[in-house]
């Protein structure tokens, strides 16, 4: 009986007591949904961090009223030597223990891009709290005023940095990502080209305070060299970029119709695959790549029958034409403009080359500018949407 | 001598979860530091010098028949030098669980535990280990019947879900390093493998003792192919360069999972493998310490001993290193030269003492 009694005990204690030494309590917690990271003109680094206000999020159904009216998330910034060393310094600011296991985006400030970033990544891949897969960013300009943005549809503007790049409409890349492309020789990296654009249209008089305001848009791709930002891709850049890593997922293309002048027609982009085979000729380093991609009509402005066998040749030229157009100008804004791999080629090559690349590793990039590049692309129709062919056509 | 009796699958599954435990907190690490995204030829070449020692120790103990390591050292070479080889034994057993505490707590501290401090893991470990050592072998070998489809399932779930972050052209090109530095990335694994040494005092134990060969094989095939499908999953994720500069790989491995953002942080499931491994791990070392013990000093029952054995595995997994780094350092340097004495140096300067002095029955047939 009295070994019963120990043994009930005993269990009671692993019950009531489990986990109470690490326990942390939601009310105790700051829990950082985004960071930025910013080079003040001096060389300090100033961390800003956009913490989430639990009560604010709760509300629920009814407390849509409440919630417009108070800050979803709260702001704060500190600087120091290190990385760690500001995130100290903002405990002297923050009354609770600052959590980053749910960061979602970290976005580094266009100066300290610039002075590189190498020294600022290791905090977050030391620290067991942020994860490797959130969201890396650069932001034209300071980190601090994205982070200090927010957002209209979401609750905060990390939360809606987040979900676009997870879209991946524009170019977005994981942590784990570019720290890979970083310690490669064979890859420089790149990131989501983050700005402030006012948003929002007022609606009805009174409005124009409340809806004109800036949100965080992506607006092309951050290219490094090395660790340091060299420059940016644009928007339509991007997009060959993304066919050229083998990364398009999603996205529309819109060329002009060949039997009506003036008149264009839009396909969505269903699937997509890349190839990239490097060569050795003697010394010289060449690539040949290959593009395949499957897409449906979405929009059609012409009158071309779409049933044609002969249109849709044309048309799936047309397409493959306007890939092609895109992986040539990113390509050449890589090599020309910017003299870097941003394409991960290196790495290819060295797959496949393992003796000649212990020999041209450390300076793949200018084996890259002098490459010999040829590019094939090959489209195909599948489908066409609802229609088969246009309603309206007066005959 | 021994009433508890086990049977076979029940040793190759104790034998399977020993190697276990310590390489998976360690092996892509340390042997993509040396072989990059080769860390999995390195691997093989562990585990076929692993045979190697798992059949030296088997053919040595088949030749003493119902005796442990500890009672023929004493046959071989005689009442009090055996003993003496028999506490070497005994301090390199106590190494192995001080060891294993260590590494168990100082990992645990950062990832899940920020505030607790280290000894109050670690004595929480020994304790739990201490009541299954109390238990003896019988008992250790049924509740390990129960934790390995636990453990192997866990980890296949893992592997399962982080298949769609993993890219196999990573492990491109092969055989890049060369073969010095595959053999020295194979090392570490090596010495982790070497542990199968802990089946000759398992030996007199078997109810079929003429399996003992076939036992040994089949948990290095296991475990083998256990760990290989980890590396590679490891090294697919990562890349070597990255890979390399993790303390703890699988752990980030695991971080990565994430699926239509909902399946995700399954860390809990990691620690589930880790210390249900790790109290098997843990208790069988604990065990084979204290019936060592009981054998060199001459006692009939090792129980008593299970307090002592467990006061010295505590203490010493405290104050055998200074930090983690200390740790990591011992770990991939001296580790595996100090662990191969003992797993293959010694065994085959007895099993050559045993052929020359014609001592112990015949060896086994090869047949079986």
């Amino acid at each position: 009986m009295p070994g019963k009694i120990i043994a009930i005990a005993l269990l009671l204690a692993v019950i009531l007591t489990g986990g109470c030494w690490d326990r942390r309590e939601l009310s105790e917690l700051a829990i950082v949904l985004g960071a930025g990271v910013d080079r003040l003109p001096g060389g300090r680094i100033q961390l800003t961090l956009q913490l989430a206000r639990p009560s604010a999020f709760g509300g629920g159904e009814g407390g849509a009223n409440v919630i417009m009216n108070q800050n979803i998330a709260w702001v704060v910034s500190a600087t120091g030597e290190t990385v760690s060393d500001a995130q100290r310094n903002l405990t002297l600011q923050v009354s609770r223990q600052l959590i980053w296991t749910h960061n979602i985006v970290l976005v580094f400030g266009e100066s300290a891009a610039r002075r590189g970033v190498r020294d600022l990544t290791n905090f977050f891949h030391r620290q067991a709290g942020p994860r490797e897969t959130m969201w890396v960013m650069v932001a034209e300009g300071e980190a601090k005023k994205v982070l200090e943005s927010h957002s209209e549809l979401e609750k905060t503007s990390a939360q809606s940095s987040g979900f676009l790049a997870r879209s991946r409409a524009g170019f977005s890349i994981e942590f784990i990502n570019f720290i890979k492309d970083l310690a490669s020789l064979g890859a420089n990296p790149v990131a989501a080209r983050v700005k402030l654009a006012r948003q929002g249209e007022a609606q009805g008089p009174g409005m124009e305070k409340k809806h004109k305001h800036n949100e965080v848009v992506f607006a092309g791709t951050a290219v490094f060299n090395d660790d340091r930002l060299a420059g940016w891709l644009d928007k339509s850049e991007t997009r060959g970029l993304l066919w050229l890593r083998g990364e398009m997922e999603d996205g529309v293309i819109t060329v002009p119709s060949a039997t009506a002048p003036g008149k264009k027609l839009s396909f969505r982009i269903t699937e997509s695959k890349t190839s990239v085979k490097p060569s050795l000729n003697g010394e010289n380093v060449s690539l040949h790549i290959e593009i395949s991609a499957d897409v449906d009509l979405e929009e059609q402005q012409s009158t071309e029958n779409i049933l044609d066998p002969q249109a849709i040749k044309i048309l799936e030229e047309r397409v493959a034409e306007d890939i092609e157009k895109r992986c040539r100008s990113a390509l050449s804004k890589a090599r020309d403009g910017y003299g870097v791999d941003i394409f991960r080629f290196g790495e290819l090559f060295h797959r496949k080359y393992k003796k000649e690349w212990q020999t041209i590793k450390h300076r793949w990039n200018e084996e890259f500018v002098n490459a010999e590049i040829s590019l094939a692309v090959k489209v195909h129709l599948r489908s066409m949407g609802l229609q088969a062919r246009r309603s309206s056509l007066k005959k | 001598m021994p009433p508890e009796k086990i049977n076979g699958s029940q040793a190759v599954l104790l034998l399977v979860i020993t190697i276990f435990a310590t390489v998976i907190l360690f092996l892509p690490g340390i042997s993509a530091s040396y072989a990059g995204q080769d860390a999995w030829i390195s691997l093989l070449l562990a585990a076929a010098a692993a045979a190697v020692i798992a059949l030296t120790a088997v053919s040595l103990g088949r030749r003493f028949p119902e005796k442990n390591l500890f009672e023929y050292l004493e046959i071989m070479l005689g009442k009090i030098p055996g003993k003496l080889v028999g506490v070497l034994y005994l301090c390199w057993f106590l190494y192995i669980a001080a060891a294993l505490v260590r590494e168990y707590g100082t990992f645990m501290i950062p990832i899940f535990f920020r505030q607790t401090p280290l000894v109050v893991l670690a004595a929480a470990g020994v304790a739990a280990t201490a009541y299954a050592a109390y238990g003896g072998l019988e008992t250790l070998a049924r509740a390990n019947q129960l934790f390995f489809p636990v453990i192997v399932g866990a980890s296949a779930v893992l592997f399962g879900l982080a298949l769609p972050q993993m890219d196999v052209v990573n492990l491109l090109p092969v055989l890049e390093a060369g073969p010095v530095s595959i053999i020295k990335g194979s090392l570490a694994p090596l010495s982790w493998f070497g542990e199968i040494f802990l089946i000759s005092v398992l030996l007199p134990y078997l109810n079929r003792p003429e399996q003992a060969r076939r036992i040994a094989l089949t948990s290095i095939l296991i475990a083998t192919s256990i760990f290989e499908l980890s590396v590679i999953g490891v090294i697919s994720i990562f890349g070597p360069s990255v890979t390399s500069s993790y303390l703890l790989a699988f752990l980030n491995g695991v971080r990565m999972i994430h699926i239509a953002n909902f399946i995700e942080r399954l860390e809990a499931l990691l620690m589930l493998i880790w210390i249900l491994s790790a109290g098997v791990k843990l208790s069988m070392f604990y065990w084979a310490t204290a019936l060592g013990s009981a054998q060199v000093m001459g006692l009939k029952d090792y129980r008593p001993l299970i307090p002592p054995v467990g006061a010295a595995i505590l203490a010493l997994s405290i104050f055998n290193y200074t930090s983690v780094m200390d740790l990591l350092n011992f770990t991939a340097t001296v580790w595996p030269f100090y662990a191969l004495t003992f797993e293959l140096a010694i065994p085959l300067f007895l099993l050559a003492v045993a052929a020359i002095r014609k001592i112990g029955g015949k060896p086994p047939c090869p047949g079986r």
